[in-house]
C-alpha cells in the first residue's frame, strides 16, 4: 500500500480522489493548500503527490520546484486548466505527469500506478533498458521491437532511448529536442516531427495508427 | 470560466462513474455529464473566437498525430465504423496542433451523429496544400444549406439523432479561418456530407 498525498482546495475533489485511490489500494493523505502539503511532505513516508495547480495560497507552478527540492518521487499535476502551455510548464518544472479534469478514476489509478512503478525501477546507465515490446542496449547501439532487431540512425536511437528511459512518462517537445539535438535546437519542432515519423515507420506495427509512440498535440510524446 | 465549470463536472462525472458500477441505469446521467463537458469545451472555444483571443501557434504538424488525438476523445457508437486512411507519409501541415485537434474532433463527432454506418477520414496532398476529408453516409446537407451550417446554433433540416452544442461546425470554420485554412462542404460519394479542410503544408526539415 502506497501513501499518496493529494493537494486540492476543493473538499469534494479530495473525497473523490480518496475513493478512487482507495480502490487502487492506496492510502490517501490530503492537504487543502501549499503550506499543509509541504508540512506533510517534510514528515516523509509519501510515495507520490497529486497536486492541483489552482491553490489558494501559492501558485501551483511555483510550488513544483519547491516540492522537487525536497521530494524525488512522482508529482502528478491535476488541474482544471486544460491549457497545454500550463501542462508543458509543469512538466518542464519537474512534474512527472498530468491528469486533466474532468478525470476518469481508472485513468487516475493507471497514471499513479505507472508513476510509482517507474520510480521503483530507475534505470542504471549502461544497462539494457526496455519498455513494453521495445528493448535497447546502449553499449552495443542495438534496439529490437517484439524480438525483431531494428536498424536506427544515431538520432533515432537517441530519441527512442529518451522515450524508453522515461518509461511511459510524457516528454515535452522541448525536452526531447534539447536531449537529442541540443539546446540550440529546442524550438526546431520540424526536426522532431521528421524523426518521430521515421522512427514510427521502423517500430510501429501500423505507422498510420501509432500505438507505441503516442502524442498529445502541443505537449509532447510518450510511449504507450 | 472553464476552470469554474470543470471542477463541479469532475465531481459529477467521478461520482456517477462509481455509481454506474452498481446501478447501470445511471449510465445515461454519466453520458449526459460527458456531453456537457464537450459542450463546455465548445463554448469556451467559441468565446475565445468571438473575443479574438485564438492566437494560433503555428508549427509543423503530423496529421497522424492530430487525428489520433482527436479520435481518442470520442466514443464511436455501436453499429458505426470510423475508418481512417491517413497515410504515414502524408506531408506535414502548418497548424496550431491544439486548435486543429479540436476542429477535427468536432467534425468527426458531427459526422458520427449523422452517419448511418460509417465515417471516413482521409488525407491527400493537393498542390501547395494537404486536404483532410471527413465524410459520413448520412442524409447529407442540401446545397442551399451548405453555407448556413457554419453559423452558430444552425441545424440541418431533419436534425440529428443526438444534439451537439450547436457550436461544433462554427468552431471548425472559425478555427480554420484563424489558421489560414479553407473548409468546404460537398456531397460525399456515399450520399452523406463530405467536409474538406485545405491546410498549408508545413516544414519538413531533417537534421
Amino acid at each position: 500500500m502506497s501513501r499518496i498525498l493529494c493537494v486540492d482546495d476543493e473538499p469534494a475533489i479530495l473525497r473523490l480522489l480518496s475513493v478512487v485511490l482507495a480502490a487502487g489500494d492506496h492510502e490517501v493523505v490530503t492537504a487543502a493548500n501549499a503550506r499543509e502539503a509541504l508540512e506533510i511532505l517534510a514528515r516523509g513516508a509519501v510515495a507520490a503527490v497529486i497536486l492541483d495547480l489552482g491553490l489558494p495560497d501559492r501558485d501551483g507552478l511555483e510550488l513544483i520546484p519547491v516540492m522537487r527540492a525536497r521530494f524525488t518521487g512522482p508529482i502528478l499535476i491535476i488541474s482544471a486548466r486544460s491549457d497545454v502551455a500550463e501542462k508543458v510548464a509543469a512538466l518542464d518544472l519537474g512534474a512527472t505527469d498530468y491528469i486533466t479534469k474532468p478525470f476518469d478514476g481508472d485513468e487516475v489509478r493507471a497514471r499513479v500506478r505507472a508513476a510509482l512503478r517507474r520510480d521503483a525501477q530507475s534505470p542504471t546507465p549502461g544497462e539494457e533498458i526496455g519498455h513494453g515490446v521495445i528493448r535497447m542496449n546502449t553499449a552495443r547501439h542495438e534496439a529490437d521491437v517484439s524480438g525483431k532487431p531494428v536498424a536506427l540512425t544515431p538520432k533515432e536511437f537517441a530519441l527512442l532511448h529518451a522515450l524508453v528511459e522515461a518509461g511511459g512518462r510524457m516528454l515535452t517537445h522541448k525536452a526531447l529536442l534539447e536531449r537529442v539535438w541540443g539546446k540550440a535546437h529546442r524550438d526546431d519542432i520540424a526536426y522532431l516531427r521528421v524523426a518521430i515519423r521515421a522512427l514510427r515507420l521502423k517500430v510501429e506495427p501500423d505507422p498510420a495508427r501509432p500505438s507505441l509512440i503516442r502524442n498529445e498535440p502541443g505537449v509532447g510524446y510518450r510511449l504507450g | 470560466m472553464a476552470h469554474d465549470f470543470r471542477t463541479p463536472l469532475t465531481v459529477i462525472t467521478g461520482q456517477l462513474a462509481q455509481l454506474v458500477a452498481d446501478h447501470p441505469a445511471a449510465s445515461d446521467a454519466l453520458a449526459s455529464a460527458h456531453r456537457l463537458d464537450r459542450m463546455m469545451t465548445d463554448l469556451t472555444g467559441a468565446a475565445r473566437m468571438e473575443a479574438g483571443e485564438l492566437r494560433p501557434r503555428l508549427e509543423s504538424v503530423d496529421l497522424v498525430d492530430v487525428v489520433e488525438a482527436a479520435r481518442g476523445g470520442l466514443i464511436v457508437p455501436p453499429g458505426l465504423a470510423l475508418d481512417q486512411g491517413i497515410a504515414a507519409d502524408l506531408p506535414f501541415v502548418n497548424a496550431d496542433p491544439v486548435l486543429l485537434q479540436h476542429m477535427i474532433a468536432n467534425r468527426i463527432d458531427n459526422a458520427l451523429r449523422h452517419a448511418r454506418t460509417c465515417v471516413t477520414v482521409s488525407g491527400a496532398p493537393e498542390n501547395d496544400h494537404v486536404v483532410l476529408r471527413i465524410s459520413d453516409d448520412g442524409r447529407g446537407i442540401a446545397e442551399h444549406e451548405r453555407d448556413r451550417i457554419f453559423e452558430r446554433f444552425a441545424r440541418a433540416e431533419g436534425g440529428d439523432r443526438t444534439h451537439g452544442s450547436g457550436l461544433g461546425l462554427a468552431i471548425v470554420k472559425g478555427f480554420g479561418d484563424a489558421m489560414g485554412m479553407t473548409v468546404t462542404v460537398a456531397a460525399a460519394p456515399a450520399g452523406g456530407a463530405c467536409f474538406s479542410i485545405f491546410m498549408p503544408r508545413g516544414r519538413q526539415d531533417e537534421a
